[in-house]
């Protein structure tokens, strides 16, 4: 999956939970502060990342994924630590 | 400390580094004043009224004018309420002081008030702004402890009164009172004659009307025990689904005997029940309600979680420190129990003797309040008396090591994986939920 994919699909996933129109939004928008996800939306959103994309993000780094453009970056690194499946 | 009050100094900067702490503080900072939303609605329709958050002025600020300014009262900041009114008085400015801590110290808040309004505003408020207009203010009215929510006393809270304001999360409340009786509770059980609920349609038509008023909405009922009645409860819940709100409440740990009950709750959106657990262990819970009720649900403690947040509803579990019954050995045992229980979040309060609380008045009847008023330290978090089977010092010691071992990095990020395996169990293959 190219990043132009990854960042639609994740759009596509972000979208429906938060009341925004999610296409174009600044990817670098704080997901709970400017999105107005609440901090279980947050973590039921990177859950469904996760579920859809097959990764697994570490456990230490869940609470720095805060914006769209960092979730992309933590997909992109769990696909490289998964071992490339892309 | 971002919203939550505490005074104990160490606590408080202990409290800026645990990100699992913080993460509450900015919610409880963001959440408006219903009881002085009600008072609103029950003024009226001819009078005008602005809602002022008591932060807005500061003490150097000229007053802005009003004919009749009420305030509404928690004990923690019960001074700057009565601060601000000496200032409207001396400015000849008539105040009402109402809420909580006021019908609690009715005698304490009548120095600094032309009037004091005991118990809910509803069956006062009309009456008293009658009188005022006649020009025949009373020093103490008495509000409903019952029938609060009939017909004609209900008021309709005005939350239109918000619209433009920042805030995230709204209350409404679905009840007052609570079965349980707890010797330390401070809640609306003490201005209430019984457990009061309000008919499901109504509920449903504020929770439409709160949800009009802002952006991206999260509801908390302002309940202490909102499923102590089930069928209540699952007609509620029907009624709700189709409104898709999040929503958050405190109830007790019985809503895990009901799996109808459960699949319903999430079906409706909520997101957290907060549970009063207390303590982790049978003898830290005794006598803590007068029908033991508690101490007798301890042992389902650990299933009933995992069967709550198997249906993707998260326990937001709370213990309380410095119980009677509680050794220093109750410190690891909470931890030890919140890593066994996977709880998603956690909330680790001490023993406050809230004033005019039968806890209050048994511990000052033993002789064990640290200082006659403590008002500004009722935050849940700061030591006002002298536990029975530890020193103050080991309580507040204990009490820092344990928010140190809950609050940290670690332990956040295990709470939060253990919660997206929940979510990710409960999703088919597309990933909706
Ligand atoms: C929502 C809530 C909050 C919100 C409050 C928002 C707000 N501005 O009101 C937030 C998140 C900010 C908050 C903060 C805190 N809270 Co709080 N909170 C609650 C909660 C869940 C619901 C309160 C509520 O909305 N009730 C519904 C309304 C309709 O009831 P009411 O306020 O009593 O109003 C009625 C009457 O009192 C009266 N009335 C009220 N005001 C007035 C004014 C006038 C003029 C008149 C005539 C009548 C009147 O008429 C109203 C209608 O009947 C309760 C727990 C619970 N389940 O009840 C705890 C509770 C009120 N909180 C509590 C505490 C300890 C705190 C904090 C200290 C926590 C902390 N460490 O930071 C702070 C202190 C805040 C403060 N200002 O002092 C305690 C207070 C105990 C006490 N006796 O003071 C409670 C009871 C919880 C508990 N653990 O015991 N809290």
């Amino acid at each position: 999956m190219n990043p132009k994919e990854l960042e639609s699909e994740l759009r596509a996933l972000l979208a429906g939970r938060c009341r925004l129109d999610v296409s174009d939004f600044d990817p670098d928008a704080d997901l709970v502060r400017e999105l107005g996800l609440d901090s279980l939306a947050r973590l039921r959103l990177l859950a469904a990342v996760e579920h859809r994309l097959e990764v697994r993000f570490e456990d230490a780094r869940l609470g720095e994924i805060r914006t769209l453009r960092q979730l992309a970056g933590a997909v992109a690194e769990a696909i490289k630590t998964k071992g490339g499946a892309s | 400390m971002s919203g939550v009050r505490v005074r104990t100094r160490e606590l408080a900067e202990l409290g800026v580094t645990l990100p699992g702490f913080v993460n509450r503080g900015k919610v409880i900072a963001s959440l408006p004043s219903l009881g002085l939303l009600t008072v609103a609605a029950l003024t009226p329709p001819d009078i005008d009224v602005a809602y002022r958050e008591i932060g807005e002025t500061r003490p150097d600020d000229p007053l802005e004018r009003f004919d009749l300014v009420g305030i509404s009262s928690f004990t923690a900041q019960i001074d700057e309420a009565y601060a601000l009114a000496d200032r409207y008085r001396a400015a000849g400015v008539p105040v009402v002081l109402g809420g909580l801590h006021v019908s609690l110290m009715p005698d304490e808040a009548a120095q600094h008030a032309d009037s004091i309004v005991l118990n809910g505003a509803e069956g006062a408020w009309p009456r008293l702004v009658e009188d005022f207009r006649r020009g025949r203010l009373k020093p103490r009215y008495e509000g409903l402890r019952s029938g609060v929510f009939q017909a004609p006393n209900h008021a309709f809270p005005r939350f239109d009164l918000l619209r433009g304001r920042p805030y995230n999360r709204l209350t409404v409340q679905t009840s007052r009172g609570c079965p349980m009786d707890c010797e330390f509770c401070a809640a609306s059980i003490r201005i209430t004659s019984g457990f009061q609920q309000k008919p499901v349609e109504r509920v449903v038509a504020e929770i439409k009307a709160a949800m009009a008023v802002t952006d991206h909405p999260f509801l908390e009922l302002a309940d202490d025990n909102t499923f102590v009645n089930k069928r209540w409860g699952k007609e509620f819940l029907r009624a709700i689904t189709p409104l898709g709100v999040s929503w958050f409440t405190e109830t007790d740990i019985s809503v895990a005997d009901d799996d109808e009950l459960l699949r319903l709750l999430a079906e409706s959106g909520c997101r957290q029940i907060l549970v009063g657990l207390e303590s982790p262990t049978e003898d830290g819970l005794a006598r803590l309600d007068p029908h033991d009720w508690k101490r007798r649900h301890c042992a389902r403690y650990l299933e009933a979680i995992a069967r709550i947040q198997s249906h993707g509803v998260t326990v937001n579990g709370c213990f309380i420190l410095g119980l009677d019954s509680q050794t220093p050995e109750v410190f690891p045992r909470v931890r030890d129990f919140v890593r066994e229980s996977g709880l998603l979040e956690v909330q680790i309060t001490v023993m406050t003797p809230f004033p005019g609380t039968p806890l209050y008045r048994r511990l000052a009847a033993e002789g064990r309040l640290l200082q006659p008023r403590y008002w500004d330290r009722c935050t849940l978090f700061d030591v006002n008396f002298r536990p029975k089977h530890m020193t103050v010092s080991e309580l507040e010691s204990g009490m820092r090591w344990l928010f140190g071992e809950i609050y940290n990095d670690a332990e956040c990020a295990r709470r939060q994986r253990h919660y997206m395996e929940l979510v990710k169990a409960r999703m088919p293959r597309d990933g909706a939920d």
